[in-house]
């Protein structure tokens, strides 16, 4: 079998030449070229004969970004791998690579105590266009949060409306001790049925309704 | 002609007129000369509809003459600037307030059995004194409003300075955060990483015991490297490019994270924003976390970015803290950090607060 065909790309120019080292000691690697900016690897013979890129994230910073520079990559080879590792968190980085594009990409934060197999198992697993990327993409918002965020989007004027309501007090009581006017109150009562209860029909009960999802919010919160 | 007559044919005049003044000054007039009739009037619904009538009556020749300065000063084809025209144009003015009484004369008649007599038609020295009083409070007039005018341009200009000065604070303030956090990513971080991986290359070559030693090493500046410095560097300038703005917000929360949960529901669109409106929106953040955690601490904190079709953006900070009177929320340093990025970004600002019931920040962003 033929050795992976690699392209290193680090501004570092410590880092590169002793990663570079590293990686040059495999045989199973054929490092094409070690660049420390996007432009000397965005050359069309280099990137298709390359199957797997290795790109720093934070490149020069008048240039492309390591991803902007795998997808320039991309373009040109569609099958070429793309690893991008960094100093910042990669964990939100496959947000920023096109969804009809992400396999055969992987991330890994920058580590000392990576050694060569390390680096060979990501590089390898991402040149076969498979790469690492569905472990960072995250889920869905839980149903939970979105629940206990409908007591946040009442104002704290409208909690404190709500939570003499629950007490049983009428809206015209509540004016009178929260020394606010009546219809005041009252709109600030039909706004909040509103957050409250978004899909109720206009015939529900809605005061008694209200009142009983704003004391299960409480609870929760 | 002389320069000492001519200074003081400036101070005569022209003037231009104020409408509202005029406005006010012919309906105090009328109102004042009118109203002591009602004591004729026997109290009750005739006492009012007089009243009224007299409140017409007086309304009548100031909006007259508030009309017609502000049809003269749009429409004037002689100069403006001519003390002749002027003087000719408030005597011929004085000349049709004369009209006014047999207008009104009937009305006062039948309601109060009054004869009204403009002070103007008694002589002829009565209607030149009405000139000059009226040349007099033009002149007086404008005066005063040029010094309030003047006053209100002062603060404006102030307040447009102190805007600037903020602004340039912050950018002077995020310019040295930005150029430390590079240094450290740059340099401190990634020779810290290189040296780790020189010693990690020598492992093999020694005793046991240098390698526990260079294992432990290693382990010590790989966590400085990558947790420490990661962290100081993602604060000091958020990194929008590398994870967007939920990464760097949620790197945010996890500093309170043994204090108070934090929800964050951010859009799509928000992550789109430009850098100036992403910092400022994270720089806001920022500073509302670190307000509910001082002033409460809340339990909950409720964050939540969206950016509309047309590019606007509402940030909201919502939290169950102890909340307090809206007169007593704190003018801080944490406040004055939200409001001078409320201004850089020409957004608005909204606090509501009510003691036991939280606190909530609610910032609009217009679309730039």
């Amino acid at each position: 079998m033929r050795p992976t065909r690699l392209l290193y790309v680090e501004n570092d120019s410590a880092l590169r030449r002793i990663l570079g080292e590293i990686l040059d000691q495999s045989s199973e690697l054929e490092i094409l070229g070690s660049y420390a900016k996007s432009d000397d690897v965005l050359n069309r013979t280099l990137a298709r004969k390359a199957d797997v890129a290795l790109i720093d994230f934070a490149l020069d910073q008048n240039g492309l970004n390591g991803i902007e520079l795998g997808i320039a990559l991309r373009n040109i080879n569609e099958y070429i791998g793309i690893v991008i590792y960094s100093q910042y968190s990669v964990s939100q980085m496959i947000s920023r690579v096109p969804k009809d594009m992400r396999s055969g990409w992987s991330f890994f934060d920058k580590s000392a105590e990576m050694d060569l197999e390390d680096y060979l198992n990501i590089i390898k697993l991402t040149s076969s266009g498979k790469g690492n990327w569905e472990e960072f993409t995250t889920s869905e918002i839980e149903n939970t949060e979105v629940k206990s965020s409908i007591y946040f989007q009442l104002s704290p004027r409208q909690r404190s409306i709500m939570s003499l309501s629950a007490q049983g007090k009428s809206a015209q009581d509540i004016a009178v001790q929260l020394d606010l006017s009546y219809s005041y109150v009252r709109k600030e009562l039909s706004r909040s049925y509103a957050i409250l209860l978004p899909d109720a029909a206009p015939s529900d009960d809605l005061k008694t309704a209200a009142v009983l999802k704003y004391m299960e919010l409480m609870r929760m919160s | 002609m002389n320069q000492r007559v001519r200074r003081v044919l400036a101070l005569v005049g022209p003037y231009p007129y104020n409408p509202y003044l005029i406005f006010l000054f012919f309906f105090a007039f009328f109102f004042s000369r009118f109203v002591s009739l009602l004591a004729g009037t026997p109290a009750g619904p005739e006492r009012t509809g007089a009243g009224i009538v007299i409140i017409l009556i007086s309304l009548i020749p100031g909006s007259f003459f508030a009309a017609l300065a502000v049809i003269l000063q749009r429409y004037r084809f002689w100069s403006s600037s001519s003390l002749f025209f002027y003087i000719l144009e408030i005597t011929i003015a004085t000349g049709v307030l004369e009209l006014y009484a047999p207008f009104v004369n009937p009305i006062l008649k039948k309601l109060f059995d009054y004869e009204y007599i403009a002070p103007i038609s008694l002589s002829k020295n009565m209607f030149i004194a009405a000139i000059i009083l009226a040349m007099f409070a033009f002149a007086l007039m404008h005066k005063v409003e040029k010094k309030i005018t003047e006053r209100l341009e002062k603060a404006d200009g102030l307040v447009v300075q102190l805007m600037a000065d903020r602004e340039r604070l912050v950018n002077l303030d995020e310019a040295i955060r930005r150029q430390t956090s590079s240094f450290l990513h740059d340099r401190v971080q990634s020779d810290l990483m290189v040296v780790g991986m020189k010693l990690k290359s020598i492992q093999g070559s020694g005793s046991d015991e240098i390698n526990e030693v260079i294992n432990r090493a290693v382990d010590r500046l790989e966590n400085t490297r990558s947790a420490d410095l990661k962290n100081i560097i993602q604060v000091l300038s958020p990194n929008f490019e590398a994870g967007g703005l939920k990464s760097s917000i949620d790197s945010l929360i996890k500093q309170y994270e043994s204090n108070m949960t934090v929800l964050i529901q951010i859009d799509t669109a928000s992550e789109a924003l430009d850098s100036l409106n992403l910092l400022g929106a994270y720089r806001i953040i920022e500073q509302g976390l670190l307000n509910a955690f001082i002033h409460g601490p809340a339990k909950n904190v409720f964050v939540s970015i969206a950016t509309d079709e047309g590019g606007s953006t509402e940030i909201v900070i919502s939290d169950d803290g102890p909340g307090s009177d809206l007169e007593f929320v704190d003018s801080g340093v944490g406040t004055a950090v939200i409001d001078s990025w409320v201004s850089i970004l020409k957004g608005k600002k909204t606090v509501d607060t009510v003691p036991g019931h939280g606190y909530r920040l609610v910032i609009n962003i217009p679309a730039n």
